[in-house]
């Protein structure tokens, strides 16, 4: 599904110098399998996640990434969600003036076309939408309101979720969803990704808490530290980091 | 600049033929004054402030013939129209009864073309024909007096609220290089209502001229709705005046949107006369073409105490074009308590377009609450991301947020069957 092989990247800053933010990933995501990977701040993991996406701030200096056989690298980020993948944001951007349900039925038209399906018509896409939404108990009033505008950050990460949900990707990946959510929305928005897993699709969840994996069990667990991957596990790995937190790691280097 | 003007033989040609037609010796005296007035005058260049952005000397050395009637009606030029209104027509200027439909009209309002005004209520007209419009300061006032032979005169009696739009359809049709002066006269009586729509567009026209003035008298606790829409053909020039007077207690509600033409000049002048009169203007200006100029000036003079006035105007500018937005507020001495706003925005799609934007005051009062401010910007580079991660093309996505930058503006309009007109015509003719 998804592999990606000795990754570098790096960023700009305002006084035009260079900063390197990964430092040769390795990853390989099978079909079907949910991958967690875990660390410190400023690690690389956001930025992994919004490079898969299509991020142009960063420059990719290094390396590959595939996914299902395409080279996400030379796809543009709506050819990539096109190619079924998703990235649920940290941080999901208001947009005023954009009202909610019409984006996301252009959304979810523009990669049926990419993918060769007909449009839905504003009758199925009702029904699809009120469906997806009381599987992630959101009131329909979302609908009618701009793009994540003045929605608390619960209901910002539910609304990335319900995107998932509406444009079925193949590769999600899920940057921090957990933060900032109570226990019931982390509750319903681990329930809303759980029912998009299957043995066709893959999870790439990044999070810094051992709790959204109680919720979402992976198969794999990665811990990335200064933009590499140091160590791989199972989902026993995410309970010791819990424990023992990073430095234990940082001290083998 | 005046010395060439006067040699231009074509205008000298065109006065002439204009002058040889029937019409009162009154208005053939004060037509023959205007001119002579324009030349003297000459066309404003862009030494003077008020015309620094907006060069229009190329008027001068090209070849306008006067408008003739075309018989060859587009098809379906009407077809997309507002719903129940009352629509006067014009075809190059001149006035189509054929085409127009006047049986929604209240039986005691006077609508009616100028020329047919003229000789039915030549008393009633007369003297807002013969105001002296302030053509030292916009010459091309003094250039539509001296040719104006038709427009819409429309009058409102005292309590009278005329309940449907009402349409003014200036049509320019299969002619081109041609120059059109319509001058259009609205009163609106004391206790009055009135929504006006005013449209200007083109079916294989080119590079015509049109000069217009509308002259909007609102009386004491009038209210008049005045919006107009030009999209006139890219090669064209439209150059327009429109002076709102308003007496006590009066309201003005104004909505500009503009998106046709090669060079258009929108002048909206708002005179407070007394007090507690309210006037609102909101615009649009859409230009997606190489070399396309929208220039919108406003002035609002507050002469009188608790006057309110507001202004919010956006802009969206792609390629190679070049907008101007001024808006002055001047509030006189007795012009306390005055509540004066004044917002403009404007988003760039085309890192070589341009936008001069000014808002201005001068106060001589004290006691006024006078905001203002501009802004330029581009495209929220996250939120295009954003839409663009969901699968949205780039071209679509910056469309969606393009629109959003305007729909503010837009939701505003109360009247629904209007909001949802002008909203076609933004998505259908400036493809947001």
């Amino acid at each position: 599904m998804l592999i990606i092989k000795n990754l570098h990247a790096s960023i700009r800053d305002e006084k035009q110098k260079t900063k390197k933010i990964l430092c040769g990933i390795d990853l390989h995501v099978k079909s079907g399998e949910v991958h967690a990977i875990m660390g410190p701040n400023g690690s690389g993991k956001s930025t992994l996640a919004n490079i898969l996406a299509g991020q142009k701030e960063y420059e990719v200096t290094q390396g590959e990434a595939w996914l299902d056989g395409k080279n996400l690298m030379d796809l543009e980020p709506e050819s990539r969600a096109a190619a079924g993948l998703f990235l649920a944001f940290q941080y999901p951007v208001e947009i005023p003036g954009v009202n909610n349900m019409y984006f996301l039925k252009a959304a979810v038209n523009s990669v049926r076309k990419h993918r060769q399906l007909p449009p839905l018509d504003a009758m199925d896409f009702l029904t699809l939408i009120k469906n997806k939404m009381k599987e992630m108990e959101m009131d329909e009033k979302f609908l009618s309101r701009a793009v994540n505008e003045g929605f608390s950050g619960g209901e910002k990460k539910c609304n990335e979720i319900l995107q998932m949900l509406m444009l079925e990707p193949k590769l999600a990946i899920l940057d921090e969803t957990d933060s900032g959510l109570d226990i019931d929305a982390l509750q319903r928005v681990a329930k809303g990704v759980n029912s998009l897993r299957d043995f066709k699709r893959s999870i790439v969840v990044v999070t810094h808490y051992q709790r959204l994996l109680n919720y979402i069990v992976p198969d794999v667990v990665h811990v990335m530290m200064k933009g590499k991957i140091i160590k791989s596990g199972g989902k026993e790995l995410a309970l010791e980091l819990e424990e023992k937190g990073y430095g234990w790691l940082g001290s083998t280097e | 600049m005046s010395a060439v003007f006067s040699t231009s033989s074509w205008l000298e040609n065109i006065f002439d033929i204009t002058s040889s037609v029937f019409q009162p010796p009154w208005l053939q005296a004060f037509r023959t004054q205007q001119f002579k007035k324009f030349r003297e005058r000459g066309l404003p260049t862009m030494q003077e402030e008020r015309w620094k952005y907006t060069p229009v000397s190329y008027l001068e050395r090209t070849n306008f013939s006067l408008p003739i009637i075309s018989n060859k009606w587009p098809k379906n030029c009407l077809e997309e129209n507002l719903n129940s209104i009352i629509l006067l027509v014009f075809n190059n200027g001149h006035f189509s009864e054929e085409m127009s439909d006047l049986h929604l009209l209240p039986p005691e309002v006077i609508l009616s073309p100028l020329s047919a005004a003229l000789q039915a209520h030549e008393h009633l007209v007369k003297p807002y024909l013969l105001q002296q419009l302030d053509g030292q300061r916009h010459p091309f006032m003094y250039l539509n007096s001296a040719f104006l032979n038709e427009g819409i005169f429309l009058q409102i009696p005292k309590n009278c609220v005329i309940p449907y739009p009402i349409h003014f359809l200036f049509l320019n049709i299969n002619q081109s290089y041609f120059m059109a002066s319509p001058r259009n006269i609205i009163v609106a009586h004391e206790n009055s209502q009135v929504k006006i729509i005013e449209e200007h567009r083109a079916y294989q026209a080119e590079n015509y001229f049109i000069n217009v003035v509308t002259e909007l008298y609102t009386n004491s606790n009038a209210r008049v709705d005045y919006y107009k829409l030009q999209r006139e053909h890219l090669t064209s020039t439209h150059i327009a005046n429109i002076n709102v007077h308003q007496k006590q207690n009066s309201c003005v509600n104004t909505f500009l949107v503009d998106f046709g033409s090669r060079l258009a000049r929108e002048d909206l002048t708002i005179n407070l006369y007394e007090r507690r009169a309210t006037c609102h203007m909101k615009g649009l200006y859409l230009l997606r073409h190489d070399d396309q100029h929208i220039d919108n000036h406003i002035y609002v003079d507050h002469a009188a105490e608790n006057c309110t006035s507001s202004v919010l105007y956006k802009g969206i500018l792609d390629k190679k074009s070049q907008a101007v937005f001024n808006s002055k507020v001047y509030a006189h001495v007795e012009a306390k308590k005055t509540h004066a706003q004044q917002t403009n925005h404007n988003l760039l799609l085309s890192s070589s377009a341009e936008v001069n934007t000014k808002p201005e005051l001068e106060i001589y009062t004290d006691d006024v609450t006078c905001l203002h401010g501009a802004t330029v910007g581009q495209v929220n580079a996250e939120a295009l991301f954003y839409l663009r991660a969901r699968g949205i093309e780039k071209e679509a996505a910056l469309k969606l947020l393009a629109h959003a930058f305007i729909t503010d503006v837009i939701e505003k309009i109360e009247d629904s069957a209007m909001k949802n007109y002008i909203q076609r015509q933004v998505s259908h003719y400036a493809g947001l």
